[in-house]
């Protein structure tokens, strides 16, 4: 390339770089791989309604705020999805067989409200996300509830989970659509996030998930630079689970204090 | 649910860009710095941020540049990596291809190499620059419009990336063996 007036680049230097200018891409394998591995990554199509300039537009608004939300993102994802599995045990628990002894502490109690059991996650919870290493300080404690059991004459029990009834197909494909949701989150990308958020919404407005499903909303908001939209949601999400795990993080992510 | 390119023309697309472009993608990462070992996974990154603003790529304009503004910025967010910062070229082992002659692909291999080590003495903004400019040939005002700088910037920059860059290959032809400074003062033909 020749510039007027600029210092150009002695001979010798010129020739080197001109066996230089050959581009040279992967091997064939690597290339195959990559395009299936490309292929298999690509979000899905945007949902009807969706807006397609406003994420573009939010994140340079964030940008230009200084507002970088990616940092916390990992910690996020670890803490909700641990959640989601948490639920999903509640949840499955009782389908898939309670012991005679089980039904017989249900029976005892089942007039009894139950009492919360405070636990912490396992790091192997933690490790399997592929999220920044933790230690066990960092890690949450999740206080879940035992199940509320409804004595019967047969002293069966059942649990009633959040949410309307719910069958366990329904909760996988909550689960599998938060995943999404989380997925883009973690690699910033917020509009595919908040589209698999409100996919969710419309799906399952009461969903065994939708205190996840808001918290990952909110996260994808305020990263998408939407700050006044994260924090009116944070704050109903408040209102909403004023005792969740979540909160703290969905109020920092909000900007609520 | 998996996309596929029958079923959705973006994806379709999308794959032929991909097709078409990743030689260039992937040369252009390495220019900037990104370890070969890297490429891969760097590469994925630019071609997923790549279909994200698809929609918003002018078709009027060359895509070359459009393409190398990935490339850039996530070959900066690369190098902050404090991992990163150091042994850039000292492990590679690209292949030969063994069809061709392989000493004349070995001495080409050393002169992408002295020209990488030399790009590896410019900061990432000059360097943009200047592959952008001397490497990809696209006119300044292509290269400012890519990288959102000024084109005064961009002309300064490529002017004391070509003094640097050119100090950078005398340094390291000094220090290099024989055969090495034999290609370059024959102008990299053997």
């Amino acid at each position: 390339m020749s510039d007027i007036g600029m210092d150009e680049l002695p001979e010798d230097v010129a020739k080197l770089l001109g066996d230089t200018r050959v581009v040279r891409g992967p091997s064939d394998a690597i290339r195959e791989k990559m395009r299936n591995r490309l292929v298999a990554a690509l979000p899905p199509p945007p949902l009807p309604g969706g807006s397609g300039g406003a994420r573009s537009a939010g994140s340079e608004a964030a940008k230009s705020a200084g507002v970088s939300m990616l940092p916390r993102i990992p910690i996020w994802v670890a803490a909700a999805t641990f959640v989601v599995g948490v639920a999903a045990g509640t949840w499955i628990r009782p389908t898939t067989g309670v012991s005679s002894s089980a039904n017989a502490n249900a029976n005892a109690n089942a007039t009894k409200r139950s009492e919360p059991v405070v636990s912490a996650p396992t790091v192997h919870a933690v490790e399997t996300m592929g999220t920044a290493p933790l230690t066990p300080s960092d890690l949450p404690l999740v206080v879940t509830q035992k199940p509320v059991a409804t004595g019967s004459a047969t002293g069966s029990a059942t649990v009633a989970p959040r949410g309307s009834a719910n069958p366990t197909g329904d909760l996988a494909a909550e689960r599998a659509m938060l995943d999404v949701a989380r997925t883009a989150l973690g690699r910033g990308d917020s509009e595919n996030a908040l589209l698999a958020t409100a996919e969710h919404g419309k799906k399952f407005p009461r969903g065994a998930l939708s205190e996840e499903r808001e918290a990952i909303a909110v996260q994808a908001l305020a990263h998408a630079g939407r700050i006044e939209e994260a924090k009116e949601r944070a704050q109903r999400f408040k209102r909403a689970h004023p005792e969740s795990i979540l909160l703290p993080a969905v109020l920092a992510a909000g900007g609520v204090p | 649910m998996p996309r596929t390119a029958e079923a959705d023309p973006k994806v379709a697309d999308f794959t032929a860009l991909f097709e078409a472009n990743l030689a260039y993608v992937w040369s252009s990462l390495r220019r900037l710095g990104v370890h070969e070992r890297d490429l891969e996974d760097v590469a994925h990154e630019v071609f997923l941020k790549v279909y994200s603003e698809l929609d918003r790529y002018d078709r009027q304009r060359p895509i070359k540049p459009w393409l190398f503004a990935f490339a850039f910025r996530h070959a900066s967010d690369y190098r902050k990596l404090a991992r990163h910062k150091t042994d850039l070229y000292g492990d590679d082992d690209p292949s030969i291809d063994t069809k061709g002659d392989a000493s004349e692909q070995l001495a080409q291999r050393e002169r992408e190499a002295l020209v990488h080590r030399a790009l590896e003495c410019l900061d990432l903004d000059k360097r943009a620059v200047f592959v952008l400019a001397e490497l990809d040939e696209c006119p300044m005002p292509e290269v400012a419009e890519a990288l959102e700088i000024p084109l005064n910037t961009g002309y300064s920059r490529l002017r004391v990336a070509r003094q640097e860059l050119t100090a950078a290959v005398r340094r390291l032809v000094a220090q290099r063996p024989e055969v090495t400074r034999k290609d370059h003062h024959e102008g990299g033909r053997p």
